[in-house]
């Protein structure tokens, strides 16, 4: 039932986790060579390190967000299943999601992995923070393929653009809003920062570290986390209503 | 049994498809025939859900379309949606996993039958290669309902001549194939019945065998001038010289004999090919 679906998620895992790994041993290869230096940063919160870490998963999020999208050239197959549409668009969200955590874990592991070869891993801190800023890290992932399927659900050809438009519209919001501009001006784009994934991550404290001083979201970060995976969850069942009642 | 009445389906200002009617019985072939733009796609993505009709009913069975219908259902579009980065095999395998009637010996057969090597990938097979693959994906559970539109695209006419056949064998089966096609050969052998669509109306249709009949033509060659012919002026006459071809309407035996009551030196009853019934039914004042 699910094996398109899950071959395409094996695929897309199969490349990222090498280009990740391949990254590692890049940067393993240069420092250990003698080509960059490793300074003693104390130590780091293993918090801190997911929340940076959510940029692997939202590379993720954009590959896998095209995958309703990508079955517009064979709906003939997929729509012809003895399934209801909505419940086969309902596989493709979870295992879709699924390979985002995936993807998620590939890449902390790959910076673990990174930090025991300079020999940091001891210096990895597990604060009480960790499991929450986990859940906002992997939250801001899930919110970004929602809302970039969401987007694309009812495209056939456009629907890849779409998604890699979704980084140069997030980064652009985030981005504009610390310019300084008239106050109606940064009050819009205040708001449209609670529709921008990488806003929820940015200016976050948790286990006391601030990764930003300036943050559109003036949020906690435990609403921030449920305000993104509420976000998260209307956006994506707007897309798979949008995809199992388009027509072709 | 595919039973469609009065669909009628509009896109903003055109009318693709206008309260069609059609019923193809279990056991039987049909053809659907009809110019480019006729509506014929159309009609076949109502059939399946892809477009909502505005009106209308299909039934398969006597039931809606709903999605357990596509466990009895097959289907082969005009161009073949595959899963290009998928193998022959792995389509295959999906098959299995998603029709719960799949028949791996026949998909065997079938692959064997098309000389398909199930490694290689779809992206990388000819035309013809994914039609194959296409229609292996929608024989392969001995479906009882096939839409096929344009099925032996792309085929060699060997590969052509087995499509058929197999169609031909599933009605016998009791399977209600609908197949629409442009090559007006493969209809007139594989189909019991056509419809002839033009502006998204049926114009034409039935058993194949009664429109051949009562499309015959009588000509009759008259010596000297041609006499007055009564009631049979009122049938759709063609006249050059003294030979006169009357459009039977299924009475070509009765026109002969009253041709040759008024005096015509030579009569003939003439059968006339799908494609004669074809470019009738669609000919729209020349513009062929």
């Amino acid at each position: 039932m699910y094996y398109v679906e899950l071959l395409r998620a094996r695929r897309v895992l199969f490349w990222y986790t090498i280009s990740v790994f391949g990254l590692v041993a890049l940067i393993a290869i240069s420092v250990l060579g003698g080509h960059g230096n490793i300074e003693d940063a104390g130590t780091i919160p293993l918090s801190e390190l997911l929340i940076a870490c959510t940029v692997g998963a939202y590379v993720v999020a954009t590959i896998v967000s095209t995958s309703l999208v990508s079955e517009s050239a064979t709906l003939p197959i997929t729509w012809t299943r003895p399934v209801p549409r909505d419940r086969i668009a309902w596989t493709f969200v979870a295992i879709d999601l699924a390979t985002i955590l995936a993807g998620y874990l590939v890449i902390v592991a790959a910076v673990l992995v990174c930090l025991a070869i300079f020999g940091l891993l001891g210096s990895v801190q597990v604060g009480p923070g960790a499991w929450g800023a986990f859940l906002l890290g992997l939250g801001s992932a899930v919110m970004w393929y929602a809302l970039t399927s969401a987007a694309s659900s009812r495209l056939s050809a456009h629907g890849v653009r779409v998604a890699a438009l979704s980084w140069f519209a997030f980064l652009v919001i985030g981005s504009v809003w610390a310019a300084p501009l008239p106050a109606p001006i940064h009050a819009v784009l205040t708001a449209l920062n609670y529709l921008n994934p990488i806003a929820y991550i940015n200016g976050v404290v948790v286990d006391g570290h601030v990764r930003s001083s300036a943050h559109a979201i003036a949020l906690s970060p435990s609403w921030r986390t449920a305000l993104e995976w509420i976000i998260a969850a209307v956006a994506v069942t707007v897309a798979v209503r949008l995809w199992s009642t388009r027509e072709a | 049994m595919i039973a469609i009445s009065g669909l009628t389906k509009r896109y903003r200002d055109v009318l693709a498809v206008d309260e069609l009617s059609l019923e193809v019985p279990s056991g039987s072939v049909c053809g659907l025939l009809g110019r480019n733009g006729a509506g014929k796609t159309t009609t076949f993505k109502c059939l399946l859900g892809f477009v909502r009709p505005d009106r209308g009913s299909i039934r398969f069975d006597g039931a809606p379309l709903a999605p357990q219908t596509f466990a009895k259902l097959g289907y082969v579009p005009e161009r073949p949606a595959l899963y290009h980065w998928l193998t022959v095999a792995e389509h295959l395998e999906l098959a299995r996993r998603t029709q719960p009637a799949y028949d791996r010996s026949r998909a065997e057969e079938l692959l064997a039958t098309f000389r398909l090597d199930g490694r290689k990938k779809a992206g990388r097979l000819s035309k013809g290669q994914q039609t194959a693959l296409a229609l292996i994906f929608a024989l392969a559970a001995r479906p009882s309902i096939l839409l096929l539109d344009e099925p032996a695209s792309g085929l060699d006419p060997v590969l052509q001549r087995v499509v058929l056949d197999l169609l031909i064998d599933a009605a016998a089966n009791g399977a209600a194939i609908l197949l629409s096609s442009h090559q007006i050969g493969q209809i007139d052998r594989a189909a019991d019945r056509v419809a002839i669509m033009r502006d998204g109306k049926v114009v034409v249709s039935g058993e194949l065998d009664a429109l051949r009949e009562s499309s015959r033509v009588v000509e009759a060659t008259f010596a000297g001038t041609v006499p007055d012919l009564g009631e049979l002026a009122a049938m759709k006459l063609e006249q050059i010289g003294t030979n006169v071809r009357i459009h039977a309407n299924g009475r070509a035996e009765a026109v002969a004999a009253r041709c040759g009551a008024l005096g015509a030196v030579g009569v003939r009853v003439l059968d006339r090919s799908l494609e004669d019934i074809f470019l009738d039914a669609v000919d729209d004042g020349g513009n062929r």
